[in-house]
Order: C-alpha cells, then sequence, then structure tokens
C-alpha cells in the first residue's frame, strides 16, 4: 500500500477566490454564481493529484446555469404551489400540525437524496484524469426510493436501522461509480455498518428512553416546562446544571456520530476495488475531531463577536442596533464561507489525501475512455440551489 | 528552434507515452520516440488546461472537441511556449455562437416564472383561499388577530386593548350582519392612536380606536366597515397570505438562498404582494359602494376621513409602490364618482355616542 493522492491547494487563492465571488454576487442579485462555483471547482480539482497527474475540472457556468433555468421552472411548480399550500394549511390549521408537517420533511428529504446524487452525476461527469472522464451511473430515482425506504424504517425504530440504510447507500453509490470505461466494485457488508454504529445509536436510545422514564415515573420534564412557562425559578443552579448537562449530551452525540463517519468512510474506502487494484483508508478520528473542533470555535467566536456588536449597538439606542447588525450580516455573509473553506473544507481533503492509499497505482494509467453519456448540462436542482454544493 | 519532450495523451485512454517536440516559429510538431509523427498544433490555438495556471506544468490542448493533451513539465519549455503561446491562458471562443441561444431561454424562462408569479399566483391562491375550510380560515384569523391585540397591548402598556360597550358592540354587528347575509363575521374594535383597519381570514375585522376618533361622520366608519366587509367576502385576506408564501418561496429560489439573496427576496415579495393588494383594494372599493348603495347609506362621508388620514400619513416616496393602498387621490375620484348612495344613517346619533366613547371608557 502507497498514498497516491496529493493536495497542493493555496488557502490565500481559495480565500480571494470565495472573497470574490461573495463580492460579485451582491452585484449581481446572485447570479454571478454559477461563474464563482466554478472558478472554485476548478482551483480544488486541480489542487488535487493522483500519482503526480492532476484532475482537471470540465463543468462551466454555463452548464450550470442552464441547469438552474431547468430546476427553475420545475421547483416554482413544486415549491411555489405545493411547498406554499403545504406550508400554508400548516400554520392554518394546527390539529394537523404533525402529519403536514412529516409530508413536507419527507417530501423535502426525498427531493435531497435525488438531487444530490445528480450533483455526484454532474460533477463526476465534469472530472477528468489524463484526459478520461469519471462518471456516476444508475439511477437517482432508484437511489431514492432505497434510501427513503430505510431511512423511514430507521426513523421508526429509532435508528436501529440506520446502518442498514448506509450500507445500501454505500452499495448503490460506489458500485455505480466509473473511471472511463471501468466501474468501481464495492464488496461492504451490512454487519460492519452496525459495528460501526452501534454505540451512537446506543447512545441516543439510551437518552431516549431514559428521559421518556424518568419522566414517567417523575413527570420532571412536564415540571420543567410548566416552572418555565409560568412561575420565577427559585434556583438558577438547577436550570444551569440541566443546560449543562444537555450541552455534554450533545458534545458527546456529536463525538459518537463523527467518529462513526470517520470509521464509515474508512471502511467503505477499504471495501472498494478498481481492476485489481485495492484502496485502504486510515484517518484517524482524533484529527477529524481536532478539525471539527477548531472550526466550532471559531465560529462560537464569530457568533459571539455579532452578539457583542448587536450588544454594543442595544447600549447605543435602537437605530444603532440596526447599523451594527447591518455590519454583523455582511460580515458573516462575507466570511462564513471562507471560513468553512480554511478551517473544515481544505484540512480535511489534505487529510483525506494523505491517508488514503493503493496498492496498485498504475491501474489508473491503463483505462479506456467510456462512450457512456454524459448529462449535457448542470443537474442544477442541486447545484442551482446550492444543496451541499461547493 | 527548440527541442524538448513532453507526455502525449491521445484522449482515448488514460495511457500516455513520451513525444519528442519540435517548437517552431508558427506551431509545435509532436512526434512519437520511435519518430512517427503525431500531429502539428499551431500556437495561436494552443491553450494551457490548467485553470489557473500551475507552478511547473502546463497542459496543452489543441481544440475544444479534441481531448488529447501534451503535458510540458521542462523548465526552458514551460518559458519559451508561456512567452510565444499569445492565447495560453485565454478562454476558447466557443464553435458556436450559443449566447443568444442562453439569453433567450434565461428571459424566457424569467418570463414564464414571472408570470406564473404574477398571473398565476393570485388565480392559484385565490383557489387555495375557496377551497380552505371555514374553520381553518377562522383558526388562521384567530392566530393573527392574537398577534395583533398582543403587540396593540403591548404598545398601550395596557392589560386590555379590546374596547367593548354593549350598545356599540351590538350597533357594529347590525351593519355587518346587513352587509354579510348571514355570512359569519365579526368586528373588533381596538385602542390605538392609528387610524387603520383590517380584514383577516375567517371574517374578522379589525378597527383601530384612532380611526373612529377621525371620523366627523357616523357613514364614514360604516363606508369603512363596507370597505373591510368587501375584503372579507372575497377572502381577500387569505388570497393575500398564501400567495405571499407562494411568492417568497420562489424568489428565493431566483436569488439563491445563500447568496443574501433572502432579504432582496422578502423585500421583492414585499414589493408583489403590495401591487396584489392594491387590485384587492380597487376591488374593495368598488363592492363597498354597492354595499352602501343597497342600504341606502352615503359612501361621501368617507371621502373626508380618507383625507384625514392621508394628511397624517407621509407623504408619497422611492417606495409608495411597496404601498399597499391605490393612492388617496384616486381612491377619492371612484368615491365621488359614485356620487350620493343614500339617505340614511346606519347608526342612531346614541349608537354613534357609544361608538365614539367606547374605548375612553372600557380601557
Amino acid at each position: 500500500m502507497q498514498s497516491f493522492l496529493t493536495c497542493d491547494i493555496t488557502r490565500s487563492k481559495v480565500l480571494s477566490r470565495i472573497l470574490l465571488n461573495k463580492v460579485f454576487g451582491l452585484l449581481t442579485l446572485g447570479f454571478y454564481r454559477f461563474w464563482g462555483k466554478t472558478h472554485l471547482r476548478r482551483l480544488i480539482w486541480q489542487a488535487v493529484g493522483i500519482n503526480g497527474d492532476r484532475l482537471t475540472y470540465h463543468g462551466t457556468a454555463k452548464e450550470l446555469f442552464v441547469g438552474f433555468l431547468l430546476a427553475l421552472l420545475v421547483m416554482t411548480v413544486l415549491l411555489g404551489v405545493v411547498g406554499g399550500v403545504l406550508k400554508f394549511a400548516t400554520i392554518s390549521a394546527p390539529e394537523l400540525i404533525g402529519i403536514e408537517q412529516l409530508l413536507n420533511i419527507v417530501f423535502l428529504a426525498a427531493f435531497w437524496q435525488f438531487a444530490r446524487y445528480r450533483l455526484w452525476r454532474y460533477r463526476l461527469s465534469r472530472t477528468s484524469y489524463r484526459t478520461v472522464r469519471f462518471f456516476q451511473k444508475g439511477s437517482a430515482l432508484a437511489y431514492t426510493g432505497k434510501v427513503m425506504l430505510w431511512g423511514i424504517i430507521s426513523v421508526i425504530t429509532l435508528g436501529w436501522a440506520y446502518p442498514k440504510m448506509r450500507a445500501v447507500q454505500a452499495d448503490y453509490q460506489l458500485n455505480n461509480m466509473a473511471f472511463g470505461n471501468q466501474t468501481f466494485e464495492y464488496r461492504g457488508e451490512t454487519r460492519a455498518f452496525y459495528s460501526i454504529y452501534w454505540p451512537f445509536i446506543l447512545f441516543l436510545n439510551v437518552m431516549f428512553w431514559g428521559g421518556n422514564i424518568l419522566n414517567f415515573a417523575t413527570d420532571i420534564f412536564t415540571d420543567i416546562a410548566a416552572v418555565g412557562a409560568t412561575v420565577k425559578i427559585d434556583s438558577p443552579d438547577a436550570v444551569r446544571y440541566f443546560i449543562g448537562f444537555l450541552i455534554l449530551m450533545f458534545a458527546v452525540a456529536g463525538i459518537l456520530y463523527v467518529s462513526a463517519k470517520v470509521k464509515e468512510f474508512n471502511y467503505k474506502v477499504g471495501q472498494t476495488k478498481f481492476l485489481n487494484a485495492h484502496f485502504a483508508a486510515n484517518i484517524p478520528v482524533l484529527n477529524v475531531l481536532k478539525i471539527g473542533s477548531l472550526m466550532g470555535i471559531i465560529n462560537i467566536l464569530f457568533l459571539v463577536l455579532i452578539f457583542v456588536l448587536a450588544y454594543v449597538g442595544f447600549v447605543g439606542g435602537v437605530e444603532a442596533i440596526q447599523v451594527y447588525l447591518v455590519i454583523g450580516f455582511i460580515a458573516y455573509f462575507l466570511l462564513v464561507d471562507a471560513i468553512k473553506y480554511l478551517f473544515l473544507f481544505i484540512p480535511m481533503l489534505k487529510l483525506a489525501c494523505r491517508s488514503i492509499a493503493i496498492d496498485n497505482v498504475d491501474v489508473f494509467g491503463e483505462v479506456a475512455a467510456s462512450t457512456h453519456e454524459a448529462p449535457s448540462y448542470g443537474e442544477g436542482i442541486a447545484d442551482a440551489l446550492d444543496v451541499g454544493a461547493f | 528552434m527548440a527541442y524538448f519532450t513532453g507526455e502525449y495523451f491521445d484522449g482515448k485512454s488514460s495511457r500516455s507515452e513520451d513525444a519528442d517536440v519540435q517548437l517552431t516559429s508558427q506551431s509545435l510538431l509532436l512526434r512519437s520516440t520511435n519518430n512517427s509523427p503525431i500531429g502539428e498544433w499551431e500556437l495561436d490555438r494552443l491553450r494551457d488546461e490548467y485553470s489557473p495556471p500551475v507552478e511547473g506544468a502546463i497542459l496543452l490542448s489543441l481544440a475544444a472537441d479534441n481531448s488529447a493533451r501534451l503535458k510540458i513539465t521542462d523548465p526552458d519549455a514551460l518559458f519559451e511556449l508561456r512567452t510565444r503561446c499569445p492565447k495560453l491562458t485565454q478562454k476558447r471562443k466557443a464553435e458556436k455562437r450559443e449566447w443568444p441561444k442562453l439569453v433567450a431561454a434565461a428571459a424566457g424562462t424569467l418570463v414564464v416564472v414571472a408570470g406564473l408569479v404574477y398571473y398565476g399566483m393570485p388565480v392559484i391562491a385565490g383557489a387555495v383561499a375557496e377551497i380552505i375550510p371555514e374553520t381553518t380560515r377562522q383558526n388562521l384569523g384567530q392566530a393573527v388577530e392574537e398577534r395583533i391585540l398582543m403587540q396593540v397591548t403591548k404598545s398601550n402598556k395596557s392589560k386590555n386593548a379590546v374596547c367593548s360597550s354593549v350598545t356599540a358592540d351590538l350597533a357594529l354587528s347590525r351593519v355587518i350582519s346587513q352587509f354579510s347575509n348571514g355570512e359569519p363575521a365579526s368586528v373588533l374594535v381596538v385602542k390605538s392612536k392609528i387610524a387603520n383597519a383590517f380584514a383577516l381570514p375567517g371574517g374578522r375585522i379589525i378597527i383601530f380606536s384612532g380611526l373612529i376618533d377621525k371620523a366627523a361622520d357616523a357613514n364614514a366608519l360604516v363606508g369603512v366597515l363596507a370597505h373591510e366587509f368587501a375584503h372579507v367576502e372575497a377572502r381577500h385576506p387569505t388570497s393575500l397570505l398564501v400567495a405571499n408564501l407562494g411568492m417568497a418561496a420562489v424568489l428565493s429560489i431566483v436569488l439563491g438562498d445563500v447568496t443574501g439573496g433572502t432579504l432582496i427576496a422578502g423585500a421583492g415579495q414585499m414589493a408583489l404582494g403590495a401591487s396584489y393588494s392594491r387590485d384587492f383594494e380597487r376591488a374593495a372599493d368598488q363592492r363597498a359602494i354597492e354595499f352602501m348603495r343597497q342600504n341606502n347609506y352615503d359612501v361621501g362621508p368617507l371621502i373626508p376621513l380618507l383625507k384625514k388620514i392621508q394628511k397624517s400619513v407621509p407623504e408619497k416616496n422611492v417606495l409608495s409602490f411597496m404601498v399597499s393602498h391605490p393612492d388617496i387621490d384616486s381612491r377619492v375620484e371612484t368615491l365621488k364618482a359614485a356620487g350620493v348612495t343614500g339617505t340614511q344613517q346606519a347608526f342612531t346619533e346614541r349608537e354613534w355616542q357609544e361608538i365614539k366613547v367606547m374605548c375612553t371608557k372600557s380601557v
């Protein structure tokens, strides 16, 4: 096994590109985003090298724009009418709130899965290595169907079917991924996903059942809610302990979740084959947690800064609040993506490049281009709406 | 004349071969290492596929539809190519002129979407408002009413903002029932210095006491009631709410949510929403005149009331397109055109006095 990926991304270039995109985006009421996104992707793609040869991004702003126009037509009908009516119904008939919100969530979740699959399809088909393109075959609809089925079962079983869902997702996505005329092969097992995810799911279940039993036995949450709503609390310490406990539990859940995700990534890479080459990934959980905490701390500092600004404005009166909030909003708007890229995305990309290995790198140098048809426009529903896009 | 080597990809597979490259004044001559010719690449057609350029390598291409590439890493060759290929870092011009088509497609899409939003949405919203069951509209109206009352109570710094008096309440309900022909409707008078009135979903009408203070004649208030009931009858409040929600969703897609578009979408929605409601206001004025005529009440006293309100609101400004009522002058014209619509007073003298003081008494 040898590592074969390199990543020589320049932070200053990424930063100036993001800021440029933001400023032009503002000046053009957001329409620059297709061009900006394309520039940024080129920068990131060609920073990644396999065995010394860089990836190339072939997508164009024009494709994204056409994709956006198509998406707009679809979404005008879907969101403008269906979404509008659903939203309206939700606020107007409180007794139906549960059902309508559930329908809305299911609809949005299915839509999100579909859009993500099309996004991978577009991006991979616009990525080449040594002149040969990647592809994502398969049907976005079939993928969505599988994910939704297991997703709903996961919710019903309080998360115990979640590993199965992840296994199904990985199986469909990776076995449909191709480079040139060769398809990647993935042979993962559901069992492995269970061994990765059980601590996280168990933790959530303990919290859920523990909370319920506690409430059943003592009515503590009902009391807390009642106390919060009507009377002043006599002992602020109890509230502090309770909030502290909640934060601690969230932190534990977060750590368990992140480490499961990292292990899942390592496992999936390890079970993937291309021709006769095997892969391995060994991303250390601790490094990911470090990156994540740094990112979290920076974001918290940023939010604190905005609150301080708002507070200073508050002291200075109503007009001052408005001015400071506008300043805070613009700063947040300009910097939030930059922070995400510089402190989360780039470090993660570098870590992944360092941690993925292959036992025979030459396989990538012997692949014929495919005749598989690539989508002719940006599969933009996802892209246009910025669904998890970069 | 310069010679160097490069890595040649034919574009059909990821395999590459070493190529001997000869740089002439006009072109690159490519030969494989066994000396068989690969091709001649003209310098002014060459582009570097690395964009933005990277240090230490160039990936040359000849044409947009040709996926063959030549990778050069020899430092001297890089220098030569960067100085002698004029268009190396330029974008290739599209073979066909695609922009007109693209602009047409964009314009077409935007027209369709705008058409849907501007003309389709009121129709859809109207239809939805008709379908929505009475109980749902009642709930909705109640929710909005509670919020308004809460705000008024807060700004009054009093416990109760609702003004009430048996005689006044009965008189107001009687007049409304004359218009409504049995359709459920209620009137609530709220203590506030603001001169305003609105109709909410589910047949609720709220009158701010500022309006009653400004009304010199009882029939001016009756005109307002007729106008608001016209909204109720046509289910304007519900339509407006549905349309606003739909428009907000569409506009936030057009502008892209993460680009700060939400703010602009908000402003756009306000402008569009205001324009819908301007149409509604015109329709309500017309219908109010009919109500007044049917009951033999004169709509004339509404004119001085409108003029008084106009004095108390700021002059027209840049944002006047966002103001939802048609400008007062054109409303006054409409009312004047209606002429004298009746001879009777809707309230007795005692009732009108009760209405005038109901807020000072009860709050």
